[in-house]
């Protein structure tokens, strides 16, 4: 069995990818692939953390996360199609319109 | 004793009446309401004395009339308590008293004033305050008073508001009694911190008690209460806005500036003669500003032209001879002076409005324009104002030291002490004393007895005032002439009656001075003799110069121009003042206002305001709405964050080390993230 | 292991179940009967909030206990907020049915989302447990994602409001699920009772809470726009419909504030020594980059974006303080914001002309086109402006009272100074409108009754927070403070 000490670290692996992604990518969906990164980074934060406390709570928080992000990525879909719509492009970059 | 508060409260009420209700009165409702006012304060005020009176002996020697107390801040209290002992109740019945007779006159003088009900709420308003002034318990109540008489004379110095001359001298009394009022308000503030309390009566029991005499911090006191006298009552260098004050109405002039608000600095020198008597020093300062007031201002009165002017010079020059008084330590006989001062002074300023008020009248029947106060068109007047004549002849006398009137027993007691003091205070007293009798009788003479300069029309027109104005002065001359015996000299019954009344009040410094040596009666009758002498002697000079309208003295004048110069430009004074405070103030102002506070202090605002503008202009640029860099920001922060949450515990150098990076990390990520020009 | 069964305290769910259901219903109704849809599921919902707001009154009389397991506490600051917000939400489903319509959004879309995103801030603000705190978070922002890009159609800045707003929303809530697994991990429990207990036993991993609770300040911050968080706020509110908008700057501040306070204040109060330092930061940092820059806009809805930015700052001086002061300070100056926020966007839709955004010339002459409107945006300008004796003075004396009282003094002084940098754009609009002449094509503004409605509820909602009558509002605020547990 994997010590938490090494999913957490795994965890903190995976986040700073994320965060990373997101920095460095222009393209919307690699930045919301990098989103869910961090969101799966902290669900094996929350399995980690449960596994050590020997409760359900982290666990079925995960539940709730998964689903809170499936929604979030259903809407957010959206909107990128209905932007890709307006503007043929998923760059991120080219989004500044709104600015100052 | 809670009447006392009437004395206080009925001119009060009828200030209040008057201003609220005056405009619908007429005039002698008007007149009697505010003579009625006053009138009903001297009643209580003769209560008062006899109840004073009546603890002579005894083994308390004041009353207080208690009231609320007004504030009460750590250890210091002050209450509405009004102080009665012999010094004020004899202040209260000069106040009333010739308050009432100067009210009863005005009724005429002022007859068909626009502002008639104005005036006599002010009046009112004037005999209130100056009773809260010689009544107060207290410094702070005192100064109420102060305050109050300042305001009221600054008031009535410009009452012809229509008069710019007016107005301007109403500012000057103000301003320059502002210089007094900060000298008193340092001194309050001494005596406090002396004493820990403000209560007159016990600190005049508390300063010898705990103090020996010359104590430093006691002299800054005195001197500094001697800047508030010294403004209020006119003494040099502070003397310059009394003569200008004459531009308000004579009965006014009469009132404020001569019987009254003017002796205020007398009264709180001899309140506060314990303090003086401990620091001899400022006693000497006292005496030689005194007397070289007296000298100085009666060297003025010579060369004035305008009657009042004369008059105000020879008040300044009076009000020295107090301060003389006081500053050799006989305290009685500068009370003694400012009463017998009050009656003559009073008369001889009823008696020039008296003049002035025929001349205006004759001037005006023979069309023809004029100064009516210009003694130069005057002349021949005995004839025509025979009532007038005689009262003022009786006030010229007794300013002047003729016995057996006021001025001669108030003024040879004044000497005498001065001559236990110092030969040269007595020697230039005694020359003042020859001055006075010179100018008085000078004014007389071009006044009343030379032949007239005026027009044979307007000569003709002039007509004697009726018994409204005369009654009055009847009135004062009997008091002037009457005035000495409260004060006889000697060692009878009858004799120092005021001096063993103000005893009380006056023993606390005379123990502190040490033993004083009566008079003898030859020393007495010697000084009596010797001062007649210096009288006729100065009388005959005028005499020799002013009868019959010769022109020896204007010879005089031309032949020494260098003496007769500085007395007509008032010793430069008043230009010395204009141009070594009054200008560079006016242009330190105008330098304010035109260098710094348009350039620091709107330059420091628009400063501030574009400082604000630009910056903001600057911060917003960093919002380039590029959502990456907003994740930038937003990394940082969160770095950070957790750097600062999650390194509390770690030791200082880790702190530092990580601080430093992310720091760094910052200023990298703001210059990377520079705005660019939009190309 | 004994089986207990769970304590369905209904009473305390029931405001956000009724709410849930209006949202629900009112999408099956107009899926199902297309005709005149739009009309009846306005008066529907409006009808369903106040229904709720009726449901708050027996929490707030009977003052049940918690419910679900602790999952929702119905205490009466969270009473406090909820009638707060179900007012602020019945207000934008009466402007959305006037404007958004106009945008050509179909009105009962509208409601359903502003229901369901009240239906989260409710969640949010009566959170018993972390994982109330995560699902109401993201039910009101996966609503409000949408609710940005409503009017893409006509707008294309709509869009992009919706997708930075997506994008950063998305990051921020990887930072607060990945704090919640760390606090978690910590003290080992989800119950923010439990957490407290567990922090003030001294039962907690102190580097782990450090971590967690940081990360719980970035996320939460994100949502109530603290400084640097706060990037996406100006360019979302300005792209958004401003209805929208006004929904984001009152709902989602008040909402995310009220969960900080739960979780900082009240659960890590015990380890405030780790959080208050950094916390004052943030304030001081958005006070002042909120001020600063609202300086130099000229947009009136970025004006007001910075504005809220600034005033986001100032709760989170209530929250540095900390305490029952601070607690109060917060709740009071959250109801004050409310109001005077919500009355200021619903002056700015009253301005808006179909082309394009209210901008600060706009403003020439508005005492002349319409004297009502214009004492209306003073009367909300002197109160965000904190000018006594209106409700924003009454806010901001609480909140640096209460900084002073826990000692921060320079936090304090940093607050006063920044109000008055403040004073300055605040009082500028005042200026535009009354002092300036207007421009010579300016139309005449005509007010609709919805706009109408609106305005007179936020003006009594402001006035009833100012002197005298905010005294009653302010004891009240103390009462629910001292029930937070």
């Amino acid at each position: 069995m994997t010590p938490p000490g090494l999913t957490l670290a795994l965890s903190a692996l995976l986040f700073g990818l994320g965060v990373t992604g997101v920095l460095v990518r222009r393209n919307v969906l690699v930045v919301y692939m990098s989103i869910e990164l961090m969101l799966n980074a902290a669900n094996l934060a929350f399995i980690a953390f449960g596994r050590l406390h020997g409760g359900l709570d982290g666990q079925l928080f995960v539940f709730f996360s998964m689903v809170v992000a499936a929604a979030e990525v259903a809407v957010g879909l959206g909107i990128v199609v209905a932007v890709y719509k307006q503007l043929h492009s998923v760059d991120v970059d080219q989004l500044n319109l709104l600015k100052f | 004793m809670a009447h006392a508060w009437l004395l206080i409260l009925l001119p009060l009420f009828g200030a209040g009446y008057l201003a609220w209700q005056g405009r619908h009165l007429r005039e002698e409702q008007i007149g009697t309401i505010a003579a009625g006012a006053v009138g009903g304060s001297f009643v209580i005020a003769v209560l008062c004395w006899l109840q004073v009176y009546a603890l002579r002996g005894g083994p308390v020697d004041h009353l207080i009339a208690g009231g609320p107390s007004w504030l009460a801040v750590g250890k210091l209290t002050v209450d509405y308590h009004l102080l009665l002992d012999p010094l004020s109740t004899v202040m209260t019945l000069v106040v009333t008293g010739v308050g009432l007779v100067i009210h009863l006159y005005a009724r005429g003088y002022m007859h068909g004033d626009p502002h008639f009900p104005r005036f006599f709420a002010l009046l009112n308003l004037f005999i209130a305050a100056m009773l809260v002034l010689v009544l107060g318990e207290n410094l702070a109540l005192l100064f109420v008073g102060w305050e109050g008489v300042g305001f009221c004379s600054y008031m009535l110095i410009g009452y012809f508001t229509e008069k710019q001359s007016a107005s301007q001298a109403g500012k000057k009394a103000f301003i320059v009694n502002r210089i007094g009022d900060l000298g008193f308000l340092l001194g309050s503030f001494l005596l406090y911190r002396a004493t820990g309390t403000l209560s007159l009566p016990e600190i005049v029991k508390a300063l010898p008690a705990e103090y020996a005499v010359g104590n430093p911090q006691l002299t800054a006191a005195a001197l500094c209460f001697f800047v508030g006298a010294c403004g209020k009552s006119a003494q040099f260098p502070l003397y310059i806005w009394l003569p200008d004050a004459m531009e308000g109405p004579t009965p006014v002039s009469a009132l404020i500036h001569a019987a009254t608000m003017v002796t205020a600095g007398v009264y709180l020198t001899v309140r506060l003669s314990v303090l003086y008597a401990l620091s001899p020093f400022a006693s000497q300062v006292v005496a030689v500003i005194g007397v070289l007031t007296a000298l100085l201002a009666a060297l003025l009165a010579l060369v004035q032209h305008d009657i009042k002017k004369v008059l105000a010079y020879s008040t300044v020059s009076q009000l020295g001879f107090m301060f003389l008084a006081v500053g050799v330590g006989a305290y009685a006989a500068a009370i003694f002076h400012l009463v017998t001062h009050a009656f003559f002074k009073g008369l001889l300023f009823l008696c020039s409005g008296s003049v002035i008020h025929a001349m205006e009248h004759a001037l005006h029947h023979a069309h023809e324009s004029g100064d009516p106060q210009d003694m130069r068109q005057m002349g021949g007047l005995r004839e025509k104002l025979p009532q007038t004549h005689w009262t003022m002849l009786i006030g010229g006398a007794a300013i002047a030291g003729l016995p057996p009137l006021a001025g001669f027993f108030s003024k040879d007691e004044i000497l005498l002490h001065a001559g236990q003091g110092h030969l040269l205070l007595w020697a230039v007293a005694t020359g003042v004393a020859l001055l006075t009798a010179f100018y008085n009788a000078r004014l007389l003479y071009k006044t009343f007895w030379q032949p007239t300069r005026m027009s044979a029309a307007a000569y003709a027109a002039v007509e004697e005032n009726g018994p409204t104005l005369i009654l009055p002065l009847q009135i004062l001359a009997g008091l002037a002439a009457l005035g000495g015996l409260l004060n006889l000299p000697g060692h009878g019954l009858c004799s120092q009656q005021l001096a063993r009344f103000l005893d009380p009040v006056t023993a606390p410094a005379l123990h502190v001075l040490g033993a004083h040596h009566p008079f003898t009666l030859g020393q007495e009758v010697r000084g009596m003799l010797f001062s007649v002498g210096v009288v006729m002697v100065g009388l005959g000079l005028a005499a020799w110069g002013y009868r019959e309208a010769n022109q020896r003295m204007g010879q005089l004048a031309a032949r020494y121009p260098r003496c007769y110069r500085p007395l007509v430009n008032l010793y430069g004074l008043d230009e010395f003042y204009q141009r070594w405070v009054v200008r560079p103030g006016h242009q330190c102002a105008e330098w304010l206002a035109r260098e710094f506070d348009a350039g620091v202090i709107d330059g420091l605002v628009n400063g501030v305001g574009s400082f604000f503008s630009d910056s903001a202009e600057f911060t917003r640029r960093y919002q380039p709405g590029l959502v990456r860099s907003y994740a930038l920001w937003f990394t940082l922060g969160a770095v950070g964050l957790l750097a600062a949450l999650a390194l509390r515990p770690a030791p200082a150098v880790v702190q530092g080390v990580v601080g430093g990076l992310l720091l760094l990390l910052a200023g990298g990520t703001v210059w990377v993230m520079r705005p660019r020009s939009e190309a | 292991m004994d089986f207990r069964p769970p304590d369905m305290n209904l009473w305390a769910a029931l405001p956000t179940a009724v709410v849930g259901a209006t949202a629900l219903v009112t999408l099956l109704l107009s899926v199902l009967r297309p005709a005149g849809a739009a009309r009846r599921s306005i008066s529907f919902t409006l009808f369903g909030l106040a229904l709720a707001a009726v449901g708050c009154l027996p929490a707030a009389i009977f003052r049940p206990g918690p419910s679900f397991q602790g999952m929702l506490v119905l205490d009466p600051a969270a009473v406090l907020l909820s009638l707060l917000l179900l007012g602020a939400t019945a207000v934008c489903v009466l402007l959305a049915s006037r404007y958004l319509v106009h945008d050509g959004v179909d009105a009962a879309e509208a409601a359903v989302l502003l229901t369901l995103g009240c239906a989260g801030m409710l969640f949010m603000v009566s959170a018993g447990n972390l994982l109330m705190v995560f699902i109401g978070l993201e039910t009101m922002s996966v609503a409000l994602y949408i609710l940005a890009g409503l009017a893409g159609a006509r707008d294309r800045t709509s869009h992009e409001a919706a997708l930075k707003y997506l994008l950063l929303g998305a990051f921020a809530t990887g930072f607060l699920v990945y704090g919640m697994a760390f606090v978690y991990g910590a003290t080992g429990s989800l119950d923010l009772r439990e957490i407290g207990a567990r922090i003030a036993g001294g039962g907690a991993a102190p580097g782990f809470l450090a971590v967690g609770l940081a990360l719980l300040l970035i996320g939460l911050g994100f949502k109530v726009a603290l400084v640097p968080f706060h990037m996406w706020a100006p360019d979302v509110y300005e792209g958004a419909p401003t209805t929208v908008a006004a929904y984001m700057a009152v709902g989602v501040k008040v909402a995310a504030f009220m969960a900080l306070l739960r979780v900082f204040n009240v659960a890590a109060g015990g380890a405030a020594a780790s959080w208050q330092a950094a916390v004052a930061w943030l304030a001081v940092l958005t006070m002042l980059v909120g001020n600063l820059v609202a300086l130099a806009q000229t947009s009136l809805k970025r004006l007001l974006a910075y504005s809220s930015i600034a005033h986001a700052g100032y709760l989170a001086v209530g929250l540095a303080a900390g305490g029952a002061a601070g607690a109060q300070a917060v709740l009071f100056y959250s109801v004050a914001y409310g109001f005077m926020t919500l009355g200021a966007f619903v002056v700015l839709l009253a301005l808006e002309r179909a082309d394009d955004k209210p901008q600060l010339d706009d403003l020439r002459g508005l005492r002349r086109r319409h004297p009502l409107l214009a004492a209306a945006l003073a009367t909300f300008m002197f109160a965000l402006a904190g000018i006594p004796p209106l409700s924003g003075f009454l806010g901001k004396w609480l909140l640096i009272s209460a900084a002073v009282q826990a000692g921060q003094v320079p936090l304090a002084v940093a607050a006063v100074l920044c109000s008055a940098i403040a004073a300055f754009y605040y009082l500028r609009i005042v200026v535009y409108s009354y002092m300036r002449e207007p421009a010579d094509d300016a139309s005449p503004v005509t007010l609709a009754a919805e706009t109408r409605q609106a305005l007179a509820a936020c003006l009594i909602g402001t006035l009833l927070c100012s002197f005298p009558f905010g005294l009653w509002l302010l004891s009240a605020a103390g009462w629910a403070a001292g029930a937070l547990r």
